[in-house]
C-alpha cells in the first residue's frame, strides 16, 4: 500500500507500521523514520497514528491487568464470597493444559466451602435466580464456578447454575459439550444434568457431550470416579472409571443410528442385551474425547453430515449440502489450527466434491459434486 | 531494588496489598516474556497466575531472593517449560532459556506502558473497545496487545487474511481514534513541527 495515502486506521492496520511503533524491527524502524524525514507533510499524521497505537496498547494492557488482578484476588480466596469468574475467553487457540492450577487452590476452596456452609444457613431458599454461561459457535470459554471448579465450554454450548450452587448443591445444567474439572468436596456432590443422563462426581475431571441437535449423549471420564444416571432408562445407575466413555442414544431419536454401529473399534464392556441398541460403554483413550479442549478437531471415520455439524460449531460457519449423496462420505483426520478452507481442501483430496464460499455476516459453505 | 525487597517482605508477612503490588509491577514483564516463548496469551496468563498463587501459598516458607525480578522471571520460565512438557503437545515452543540475565532488559512492549499517566484516557478508550463486536475486539487485542502478526492471527482464528485485516480496520474506524483527542497530540504536533523544521534544515544544508 502506498504510505502517502494511508489514513490513521490504515497506518495502524499495517504490520510494518506497528513494528515501528513498538520499536521491534530495525528494518521497519528505518523505513518509517526515513518516511517521516522525507515527507514532512505527513509527519503529523504519522506521529498521531503512533500515539494512537500507544494509547490502544495501554488501554488493552490496563484492562487486562485489572482483569488479571481481580482473578488473582478471587483465587487467593480473601473475598467474602466467591463469584463466578469468567476466565480468559479463547477462540480456536491451543488450550494447552492450564487447569492444573486449580488443583492447587484446594485450600482456598475449603475456606470458601466452609463459608458457604455458614451462609447456607441464612440464605438457603432465598433468591433462586438462574445464571447462564454460553459459548457461541466458533468460540470456547473457560468458566470458574464459585466453588473453584472449572468448566470449559465447547462451541455452541451453555451451562446454567442457580444461586444455590456451591451453597446447598452443585447442580449444573448442560446443553452441548463441556469439560469439567471438579473441586473435591465430599459433602456437596457435583452433578451435571442433561436431558438423557445425570453425571455425578465428587472430585474429578470428565467430559459431557449433550448437544440437542445430536442423537447421542456421552460422558467420558479422565480422572476420578463418576456415577451416571440414565434418566431414560428407569434411572439406571452405572459407575464410570477413568478412560471410559458412556454413550446413550436418545430413545425418541428420529435420527438414524449410525454412530453406534460405527463404534467397531471399541470394546463393549458390560452392555446388557436389552440395552444394546442404546447404550455403549467403551474404553477409549482420553485423546479424542477432550481433543476439542486442546483445540484439535478430530474425525474418526465419520460421516460428512456429522462432520459438517462439527465444522459449523468449530468455525461458526453454515454448511449446506446441495447434493445429498455427499452427506454419507466418510472421512478421518486430525486438524489443529488449519482454517476452514484448508480443512475442506484436505477432505476434497480424499473424496471428490466442490465447495463455494459465500461471505456474509456468517460464512456459508455450499457443497456440491 | 529496595522497593522490590519491601514488596517481597510484605508478601512473606502475608500483606495482600504488597503481594498484589508485586503482581501488578511484574505482570506485563512476565506476560511479554512469555508471549515471546509461546504465542498463547491464555496459557501465559494462567502460568503467571499459578506462579503468584504458589508464592502466596508458600509465602511463609519461600526463601529470600537476591534479585526479585530475575527470580520471578526464572521461576516463571521454568513453570512455562514444565507446563509445556506436561501437555505433551508437539508444536512451536521455541527454546526457553534456562537462565535469564541477572538484570534483564525490558521488553519493547513494556517500554510502551505509561504507568499511571492518562489512565482515564485509557479507560475511556477501553469503554469504546468494549462496545465493539466480540470478534473485532478479539482481533484488535491479538494485534495491538498480544502482538500477533496477521499470519499468526489467520492461523489462530481460521479467518482469511482479508477478513482479519478488514475487521481490524473497521474496528479501528469505529473507535474514532482521530476524533477523540487527548492532551497528548498537542505535544505530538509540537514534535512534528520540530521534525518538519529539522528536515527543512537538513534540506537547506543539503542544498548548500
Amino acid at each position: 500500500m502506498n504510505a502517502d495515502k494511508m489514513s490513521i486506521e490504515e497506518l495502524l492496520s499495517d504490520e510494518s507500521f506497528i513494528n515501528y511503533c513498538k520499536g521491534v524491527s530495525p528494518r521497519d524502524i528505518v523505513f518509517w523514520e526515513n518516511y517521516i524525514g522525507g515527507n514532512p507533510v505527513r509527519a503529523l499524521l504519522v506521529e498521531q497514528a503512533r500515539e494512537k497505537y500507544v494509547q490502544l496498547f495501554n488501554s488493552l494492557a490496563l484492562a487486562d491487568l485489572e482483569e488479571q488482578v481481580t482473578r488473582l484476588e478471587n483465587s487467593i480466596g480473601q473475598k467474602e464470597d466467591t463469584p463466578v469468574i469468567q476466565m480468559e475467553q479463547f477462540e480456536k487457540r491451543k488450550r494447552r493444559k492450564a487447569l492444573s492450577l486449580w488443583t492447587k487452590i484446594t485450600a482456598a476452596a475449603m475456606v470458601a466451602a466452609g463459608l458457604f456452609f455458614t451462609i447456607n444457613y441464612f440464605v438457603a431458599g432465598r433468591n433462586n435466580s438462574i445464571k447462564t454461561y454460553a459459548a457461541v459457535y466458533g468460540e470456547r470459554k473457560n468458566i470458574q464456578l464459585p466453588d473453584g471448579s472449572v468448566v470449559t465450554l465447547n462451541s455452541g454450548s451453555n451451562i446454567k447454575i442457580n444461586e444455590k450452587y456451591g451453597v446447598t448443591t452443585r447442580d449444573v445444567y448442560l446443553e452441548g459439550e463441556a469439560f469439567f474439572e471438579v473441586k473435591h468436596n465430599a459433602s456437596l456432590p457435583f452433578i451435571v444434568h442433561t436431558p438423557a443422563m445425570d453425571v455425578k462426581a465428587l472430585g474429578t475431571a470428565f467430559n459431557v457431550k449433550a448437544y440437542l441437535d445430536e442423537k447421542n449423549t456421552a460422558a467420558s471420564l479422565i480422572r476420578g470416579l463418576v456415577e451416571v444416571t440414565l434418566k431414560e432408562d428407569n434411572n439406571l445407575k452405572m459407575l464410570l472409571y477413568p478412560n471410559q466413555k458412556i454413550e446413550w442414544q436418545h430413545e425418541h431419536s428420529h435420527i438414524p443410528s449410525t454412530n453406534l454401529t460405527a463404534a467397531k473399534k471399541d470394546i463393549p464392556l458390560n452392555v446388557t442385551d436389552s440395552l444394546k441398541k442404546k447404550l455403549v460403554i467403551t474404553n477409549t483413550g482420553d485423546i479424542k474425547e477432550i481433543a476439542w479442549k486442546e483445540n484439535k478437531l478430530i474425525f474418526d471415520d465419520e460421516e460428512f453430515e456429522d462432520i459438517a455439524v462439527l465444522l459449523e460449531r468449530w468455525y461458526g460457519a453454515k454448511i449446506n449440502f446441495e447434493e445429498s449423496s455427499i452427506r454419507n462420505y466418510r472421512f478421518t483426520g486430525t486438524y489443529e489450527k488449519e482454517d476452514l478452507n484448508t480443512v475442506l481442501d484436505y477432505l476434497k483430496e480424499s473424496r471428490s466434491f466442490n465447495y463455494t464460499i459465500e461471505k456474509g455476516e456468517t460464512l456459508t459453505i455450499n457443497l456440491s459434486k | 531494588m529496595d522497593n522490590d525487597n519491601n514488596l517481597w517482605q510484605g508478601l512473606k508477612q502475608g500483606d495482600k496489598e504488597m503481594f498484589l503490588a508485586l503482581y501488578k509491577k511484574y505482570y506485563h514483564t512476565l506476560l511479554f516474556i512469555g508471549l515471546k516463548e509461546m504465542k498463547d496469551a491464555h496459557l501465559v496468563k494462567d502460568i503467571i497466575q499459578q506462579l503468584f498463587l504458589y508464592l502466596w501459598e508458600k509465602r511463609e516458607t519461600i526463601q529470600e531472593a537476591r534479585n526479585i525480578k530475575s527470580y520471578l522471571i526464572t521461576s516463571f520460565l521454568r513453570k512455562l517449560t514444565a507446563d509445556w512438557k506436561k501437555s505433551k503437545q508437539s508444536g512451536v515452543l521455541q527454546v526457553v532459556r534456562n537462565d535469564y540475565p541477572e538484570d534483564p532488559q525490558s521488553n519493547p512492549e513494556e517500554k510502551l506502558i505509561r504507568k499511571d499517566e492518562q489512565s482515564h484516557l485509557f479507560k475511556m478508550l477501553m469503554d469504546r473497545i468494549n462496545e465493539l463486536p466480540n470478534r473485532q475486539k478479539e482481533l484488535i487485542t491479538l494485534k495491538f496487545y498480544e502482538g500477533l502478526t496477521y499470519e499468526e492471527i489467520v492461523q489462530r482464528t481460521g479467518l482469511s487474511h482479508r477478513t482479519v485485516y478488514n475487521k481490524i480496520h473497521e474496528g479501528l474506524k469505529k473507535l474514532k481514534l482521530d476524533i477523540a483527542q487527548s492532551q497528548y497530540p498537542r505535544s505530538a504536533a509540537l514534535f512534528s513541527l520540530l521534525n518538519i523544521l529539522a528536515s527543512a534544515a537538513t534540506i537547506t544544508i543539503a542544498n548548500n
